[in-house]
């Protein structure tokens, strides 16, 4: 058992090792295209193909190292300058880098089973074009003498028998006909031929060991079946209506592609020949390979070993039963592959790389705290009370210094995220024929791994969005009085208790009108009603609103904007949009630093307790009742001279009991704007875990999260953003 | 029910059997009480399918039948013609017989 979980942790390493390296060579290959003589970039991208080559070989990845292999020659004579580099080069070693990371999912995912058919053909289209490129005297005696193996995989990883899937990607249909189907008026060969037209029979193989011999043979009954592999992109509701005129007069059975062996061990237990006979078929007809026949042999031996039941019992019994296990069938090949699809995220979770600074930090604030420890034991045993508040003092000093640090290890800088970036800004320009530079800016920025990695999608989503719509052509910029070439900047930092990231280009700008006569025609506003800026740009976060004349295959569906919009929101963020006609747009995401802990302040409304992210507060100031209460309908004061909206929060939770004279206002700032929340009582600063509060609360938008207090009493976390939009609204 | 079979001897008591007309469920039974029958009297079968224009399912399984009875017979069993229609039901069940 435990020798499984290294070999695993050591594979997760070399598959959390392999992308970085990956990460680190799309970067050099990158800045390769634009100077082409950069000799630590070429030397950085040998390395990856070396390194990643040599660690496929300790895990058996097979494709992996052949690949990596033919690409190395390449590199080799790249570095020592018998080929030379061009775009063309760049662009093929662009899609290796890019298969090269199919096949790392694939290995991490698809337990050790064979490539799909589409990869393979990729991986032998990609070797045929970078053999192209070998100078003709050292090409294919290198290849031939390595033995690239096309189809041989030395790479089964052990899996339990009855969780390990079939390699085999097409569909498995049985067919076994009742004796009367010829006397019905019903021809099978109608039904495989319309099947045929939906698809591919890969293979096909006549079943008819239960026809009678000699005179008991009735040549008017059916005695056949058939065992076929079908390969189509047709589901099995599908595949199930083909024969569902004849479904009175057949069994059918249908197994998805790369499903569990162990439907196949059920296969050949319902089918009414012998399983040694039906695995011959399988292996003949290419279902199943050799070994994964011997393992699903073993397997039903085992089951039916274990089954004291005589055989006719356990057909009849079954026949209800089988045709539910069918269905099941199909689940349970879903469902293990989207386990492993979870796996992998989880495996990909697991593991986050630490600047050794931050845990020395740690360690050494754990020593310290070890210490005094020790040394509040000690004084407890004296008398000396000022000592142990002191001592204690101390104590929890450290552990807040602990915590702090702990979650700095879950900090990352964003800046490597942002440079993935690079690449889809490359590809994308240059398929809409577009001169764009991406430009990042606080790329040591720091923020929670999760987030990160969650952020991604949104940020790629808009930046798509700018590349498509947002910069134009050159001829279309030159001729708006700009440069040919657009930016695109990529811009993070702090803004109180918040990270920002900023997306935004110098292009066309959000149209006004445009997007006002859409909303006009989806009939989201009436065409006399005046809104704000903020107000009209909220449109282009609704689902299905797209302004784009043409949908294009990388955006302007409409959808995306929205979904981008609930991804961050998720993740208790932000979205705001700031444009110019003719000058470009940004669009400001925010985020909170952490998930899980935050330094909170405590006020108290009425009985309850309730939290704001400390980051957030910027003051408090008393205010008189009298005060508060003299504004006729504006719920605003004056805070120095400023005008400061403000909301009683007694009335927004409808508590009516022991008014004090002198309420407290907390003047909390979000996006630049500050708000005031007028409470009873400042209790003050205080470190909380955020517990996540049950799905009945799901619509209390305003309530982020609930904490214990020390004496048990629930206090909750309010939700400054979604409150501040309250006010708003 | 079109069906004419012409037989001939051929040398090694060999049955050379020629069919026209069709081969189907409505023709199948009959089919094989004759084979069955010749079967039993000749060292082997040749048939000849090629006009046969009309074919199905079950004439199909007759032929694999009389291939595995002549097998366990130790008798020969060939095919030399095969018609369109025959030819497009061996294709799509892939079997050679």
């Amino acid at each position: 058992m435990s020798d499984i979980n290294s070999e695993q942790t050591v594979k997760n390493i070399y598959f959390t090792e392999s992308r970085e390296l990956l990460d680190s060579m799309e970067i050099s290959l990158l800045s390769l295209e634009k100077d082409n003589r950069d000799e630590e970039s070429i030397n950085a991208i040998f390395r990856t193909a070396h390194t990643i080559k040599g660690n496929s070989g300790m895990f058996g990845f097979g494709r992996i190292g052949d690949f990596t292999h033919v690409l190395e020659n390449i590199l080799v004579c790249v570095r020592n300058g018998t080929i030379e580099i061009n775009s063309e080069m760049i662009e093929l070693l662009l899609e290796c880098h890019d298969f090269i990371q199919i096949l790392l999912n694939h290995y991490e995912s698809e337990n050790g089973l064979p490539l799909d058919q589409e990869s393979e053909n990729l991986f032998k289209e990609l070797i045929t074009r970078l053999n192209t490129f070998l100078p003709v005297s050292d090409s294919k005696a290198e290849i031939a003498g390595d033995g690239i193996k096309y189809g041989i995989f030395d790479d089964e990883v052990p899996v339990s028998g009855n969780e390990m899937l079939v390699g085999n990607d097409c569909w498995h249909i049985s067919l076994r006909f009742r004796n009367n189907v010829f006397k019905d008026g019903l021809d099978p060969y109608s039904f495989i031929s319309y099947l045929s037209e939906k698809g591919e029979i890969q293979n096909i193989k006549t079943v008819y060991e239960d026809m009678p011999f000699g005179d008991a043979m009735i040549a008017d009954l059916c005695y056949l079946g058939f065992e076929m592999d079908f390969r189509s992109t047709i589901s099995k509701k599908e595949i199930e209506n083909v024969f569902d005129f004849i479904i009175n007069d057949c069994d059918v059975r249908i197994l998805p592609p790369n499903t569990c062996i162990k439907d196949y061990v059920k296969l050949i237990e319902e089918l009414p020949e012998k399983p040694m006979r039906i695995g011959e078929m399988l292996l003949e007809i290419g279902s199943l390979t050799q070994s994964e026949l011997e393992k699903a042999l073993e397997l039903q031996s085992e089951m039916s070993g274990s089954n004291d039941k005589a055989p006719e019992e356990l057909l009849v019994g079954n026949i209800l039963v089988e045709e539910k296990m069918i269905q099941k069938n199909i689940l349970d090949a879903a469902l293990t592959k989207q386990e492993n699809v979870k796996k992998r995220e989880e495996s990909n979770r697991k593991l986050i790389r630490i600047d050794a600074d931050k845990l020395d930090q740690l360690i050494n604030l754990i020593g310290e705290l070890v210490i005094t420890g020790s040394n509040v034991k000690q004084i407890t045993e004296s008398e000396d009370k000022i000592g142990i508040a002191k001592a204690v003092t101390d104590m929890s000093k450290l552990i807040e210094e602990i915590r702090g640090s702990t979650m700095g290890i879950r900090m990352v800088p964003i800046g490597e995220t942002f440079n993935r970036f690079e690449r889809v800004v490359r590809d994308l320009s240059r398929e809409k024929g577009k001169r764009i530079e991406l430009k990042i800016i606080g790329g040591e920025t720091e923020l929670d791994k999760t987030l990160i990695d969650k952020i991604s999608d949104p940020l790629i989503h808009l930046i798509r969005n700018s590349v498509d719509h947002g910069i134009g052509t050159p001829a279309e910029r030159e001729k708006a009085g700009k440069s040919s070439s657009g930016t695109i900047t990529l811009n993070a930092y702090h803004e109180t208790g918040s990270i920002v990231i900023e997306v935004s280009d110098d292009g066309e700008g959000l149209d006004r009108d445009k997007i006002f006569s859409k909303a006009i025609e989806q009939g989201l506003v009436k065409p006399d009603q005046v809104l704000t800026d903020y107000e009209l740009y909220q449109f282009i976060f609704q689902p299905g609103f797209s302004t784009a004349k043409e949908v294009s295959n990388i955006s302007g569906r409409g959808v995306g904007m929205d979904v981008v919009k609930k991804n961050i929101e998720s993740l208790r963020g932000n979205v705001f949009l700031e444009s110019g006609m003719g000058k470009g747009t940004t669009v400001r995401v925010h985020l909170p630093l952490t998930l899980a802990i935050i330094d909170g302040f405590m006020v108290k409304i009425a009985d309850s307790f309730y939290v704001l992210p400390l980051d957030m507060v910027t003051e408090c100031t008393d205010i008189n009742k009298d005060e508060l209460d003299s504004k006729e309908g504006g719920n605003y004061i004056n805070l120095r001279g400023e005008v400061l909206p403000f909301m009683k929060m007694r009335e927004f939770f409808r508590e009516t009991s022991g008014e004090p004279d002198k309420p407290k206002v907390v003047v909390v700032e979000y996006s630049r704007k500050k708000f005031g929340l007028v409470v009873d009582d400042l209790i003050g600063e205080f470190q909380t875990v955020i517990k996540p509060m049950g799905k009945i609360f799901g619509k209390l938008q305003w309530l982020s999260g609930s904490t214990i207090l020390g004496t048990g009493e629930v206090a909750y976390i309010l939700d400054v953003p979604k409150l501040i939009q309250n006010v708003r609204d | 029910m079109k069906l004419n079979i012409t037989r001939k001897r051929t040398d090694n008591d060999v049955l050379s059997l020629k069919f026209s007309g069709e081969m189907t469920v409505y023709s199948a039974a009959k089919v094989k009480d004759i084979l069955i029958k010749e079967l039993k009297s000749c060292s082997g079968i040749i048939m000849d399918l090629a006009e046969v224009d009309e074919a199905d399912t079950a004439g199909f399984q007759l032929l694999l039948f009389l291939k595995r009875e002549a097998g366990i017979m130790g008798k020969s069993f060939s095919i030399t013609g095969l018609s369109g229609r025959f030819k497009s039901i061996l294709t799509l069940y892939r079997e050679t017989i």
